[in-house]
């Protein structure tokens, strides 16, 4: 008796396994997943350790006589128009480009699918009223936006960073202003179609509030699309802030960023190719990572894959 | 629906609306500007250039008016207003016939125009000055045999000065409150209260805007489709040719990309969504991610460095490096040559838009592809799919009808606002490959502040946008009928 009841308390007292536990679970079976979040992870690594481990200062080692080198022992990338380390450089600029692209599409996607979502739930003036102001400021155009922006925030230090971090955050501030509306439409046209679901009806039946019924029910339901626009969002902004610090907005040389080094090698490239390969290569393995890791997750969270 | 849309009808105009007044504000609150250049080079004193031929420059290009007035004049253009409306003689009245709307001017004493022809009826009075009671401005055709043919010389007030073709010497020609005017385009009496009263706004002594009486134009606006006429890029031509110049070659390459990449990618994301894990799905995966992954301007210029510039040394058929059509004969070894493409033929077409196209369809291909292949596998393991499957239908049933239907809305959210790149072009790839089309016009013309040009892309972008919105909303219901909007 006494046996049987300890038993049964053992039943009940097993802790059902967390949902993190589950994700992650699955996760790990996506092997080529896995590779590719430990990618990033290195990426990320090398990135933070790039005062420890670069050869060179990315900016002030200069070596005049050495300018446009090939890849060597001494530069294993090779150097740069002025004589600089490009594996230094490339380094260094690892640590803006990954926190650009990581920042902004988080704060994008939450943002852009919180909207997005009360838009699709609510209907009616609501939705009607946030669909135009999307499409108000999609049809804004960029160019004139950001260099609007640039002349109003030139100058301005956020106190306590050195100014390449001060711009870094500028640049997350008006990349994040001007790109949640990509998630905001994609989130809305699943919630749209959600809510008349049944498991939405019941759940409304049942009293759940509103905002329980969106933050539990209609999010979770339209992560698939949105995951997928994350992880080519991921890539893109690294691209987007070469474009932005092009047009004299944001991070400026001398500091480097993946984005900017692959603009500036560009022009050099029938002279030396080898050296605009070295940071299309490190934004093209950041963003196939970003992709296979987006899958996995993608596969992980499926609360129908029963694995 | 019908109320819905017709809602939906008036928000969109007001969106619109919005989004060009907040464009045109941009454009002036950026720096730069279309005289920048000329600003610069007056602060050197080797240059020429004076504060008075900037006032005189943005005179000209209406640059010294208020930013409101501007953006008016822009929508509705600047034909109806200025000297000669503000000239209408006391007590004038117009119409515009092609907009529709009625002004109606203060008596002021700007007046005709110079060397206007002018038909007078009327009599010399006791003072022995000449009373007109019908004065009509630039008239065609013969006069009625009551009426004398004059010049205008020059106004003062209700006095006309005239002298007769042809003879010497002038007469003055007396108007009252009671003198009927035909002006060009305008109606001679007005029905009290039909009428808008602008004295107010464009009374050169009282108006507001008086002190801009001399902004009269031949602009029509551009809801009268006048899109104006370029600054800098092609100075002085209207920008409805520069942009019908490269229309045609922008839509060619977006339409064939945007077809091209939705007829691979829907199969793709399907086909790797129903095969999950396989060989095939690993495959097509990796492919669309190198597409995605590569920034464009690499992609391009890596295919100029290899199809281009590699295949010519190692002497295999090379491509061309850029361009719409050739511009010199193709030479030796080029596949153009090969192919003996003749100039500006469809061969010669469709080898130059061979690389811009795979370039922009890998990229697109690739995040559509994604996005079908996750929304397919999200609905494949759904209960009505198993139903589907249970009854019996045929596979490509359940896939095409049943599953492939309810995975397509974040697809349609994304793939609507290809519209707006149809017309926009896609400026990256155009730029790489010397694509003579309207992306690269569009940034050209920001980048040089050729406003009415820029504006006129923006417009047309804008209500593409606002259509795409409607569009994907419409598609929504169809691929989800529980989808209601009213």
């Amino acid at each position: 008796m006494a046996v049987a009841e300890l038993e049964f308390e053992g039943t009940l007292s097993a802790k059902p396994e967390s949902q993190f536990s589950i994700v992650w679970r699955r996760f790990r079976r996506h092997k080529l997943a896995l590779i590719c979040g430990g990618m990033i992870l290195l990426l990320i690594i090398l990135s933070a350790l790039a005062p420890v481990i670069a050869p060179y200062d990315p900016v002030r080692d200069q070596e005049i006589t050495n300018r446009n080198a090939r890849p060597s022992l001494q530069h294993l990338m090779g150097t740069d128009e002025i004589g600089r380390d490009v594996l230094s450089r490339l380094l260094y600029a690892g640590r803006i480009s990954l926190t650009v692209s990581f920042v902004v599409t988080f704060l994008t996607e939450i943002f852009g699918a919180f909207i997005g979502a009360i838009s699709g739930y609510y209907g009616g003036w609501v939705d009607n009223l946030i669909q135009r102001t999307t499409e108000f400021l999609i049809t804004l155009p960029l160019l004139p936006l950001l260099l609007a922006f640039s002349a109003i925030l030139r100058g301005v230090r956020i106190p306590g960073l050195a100014e390449e971090w001060s711009s870094t955050v500028i640049v997350i501030f008006v990349l994040t202003a001007f790109g949640w509306m990509g998630p905001c439409r994609l989130a809305r046209g699943m919630v749209l179609s959600l809510r008349e679901r049944e498991f939405a009806e019941a759940s409304r039946a049942l009293g759940m509030s509103d905002l329980g019924i969106i933050v539990r029910h209609m999010l979770p339901n339209s992560l698939p699309p949105l995951i997928v626009d994350a992880t080519l969002g991921l890539g893109g902004y690294i691209i987007l802030e070469s474009a932005l610090s092009f047009l004299g907005f944001g991070i400026q040389p001398p500091v480097a960023t993946w984005g900017n080094m692959l603009a500036d090698y560009q022009r050099d490239m029938w002279l030396q190719p080898l050296k605009v390969f070295f940071p299309g290569l490190a934004i093209f393995v950041a963003s196939l990572s970003f992709n296979y890791v987006g899958d996995g997750l993608r596969d992980a969270i499926d609360p129908r894959l029963k694995l | 629906m019908t109320a819905y849309l017709i809602r939906r009808f008036f928000q969109m105009i007001l969106v619109v609306l919005l989004a060009t007044m907040a464009i045109y504000a941009l454009l002036n609150v950026a720096p730069g500007g279309p005289l920048s250049g000329l600003r610069t080079a007056s602060a050197d004193r080797r240059q020429r250039v004076t504060e008075a031929d900037i006032a005189r420059l943005e005179a000209y290009l209406g640059i010294d008016k208020p930013l409101a007035l501007r953006y008016i004049t822009w929508m509705i253009g600047d034909d109806w207003l200025g000297a000669d409306w503000m000239s209408l003689a006391p007590r004038g009245y117009a119409v515009n016939e092609e907009t529709h709307v009625r002004f109606w001017v203060e008596p002021n004493a700007a007046l005709l125009r110079p060397t206007y022809p002018l038909w007078v009826r009327g009599a010399t009075n006791a003072e022995g000055v000449f009373q007109a009671t019908y004065v009509e401005a630039k008239p065609t055709g013969t006069p009625p045999s009551d009426v004398q043919v004059f010049r205008v010389v020059r106004v003062r007030g209700a006095d006309i000065e005239v002298e007769r073709v042809g003879a010497a010497g002038t007469l003055v020609v007396h108007t009252t409150a009671d003198t009927e005017f035909v002006i060009p385009g305008a109606s001679p009496r007005p029905e009290d209260g039909a009428w808008l009263n602008v004295g107010w706004l464009f009374n050169p002594y009282k108006g507001i805007l008086g002190r801009y009486a001399g902004f009269h134009g031949t602009n029509r606006g551009v809801v009268r489709l006048d899109w104006g006429v370029s600054w800098k890029l092609a100075n002085g031509q209207p920008v409805i040719m520069l942009v019908k110049s490269r229309l045609g070659n922008t839509v060619l390459l977006m339409t064939l990309a945007t077809v091209v990449s939705l007829v691979v990618a829907l199969p793709i994301g399907i086909l790797s969504a129903v095969k999950q894990y396989s060989v095939l799905d690993y495959i097509v995966t990796t492919f669309t991610f190198f597409g995605s992954s590569m920034p464009v301007f690499w992609f391009g210029l890596m295919m100029i460095l290899l199809f281009s510039y590699k295949f010519r040394e190692w002497g295999l058929p090379y491509m061309p490096s850029g361009g719409v059509v050739m511009v010199r004969p193709a030479p030796e070894g080029q596949l153009l040559a090969l192919l003996n493409a003749a100039p500006g033929g469809w061969v010669d077409r469709a080898v130059h838009l061979l690389m811009p196209m795979m370039v922009l369809s890998l990229l697109y291909m690739a995040g559509w592809s994604r996005f079908t292949r996750s929304s397919m596998l999200e609905v494949l393991r759904q209960d009505y799919v198993r139903t589907a499957r249970a009854k019996g239908l045929r596979e490509r049933v359940v896939l095409f009808k049943h599953a492939l239907r309810n995975a397509l809305i974040p697809l349609i959210t994304i793939v609507v606002f290809q519209l707006p790149s149809i017309f926009g072009g896609a400026t990256i790839t155009e730029t790489v490959f010397s694509y003579h089309g309207i992306g690269r016009l569009y940034y050209e013309a920001l980048v040089q502040s050729d406003w009415p040009v820029a504006m006129t892309l923006l417009l047309i972008t804008a209500v593409l946008v606002v259509v795409a919105t409607l569009l994907g909303d419409i598609l929504y219901t169809l691929v989800d009928p529980r989808i209601r909007f009213d």
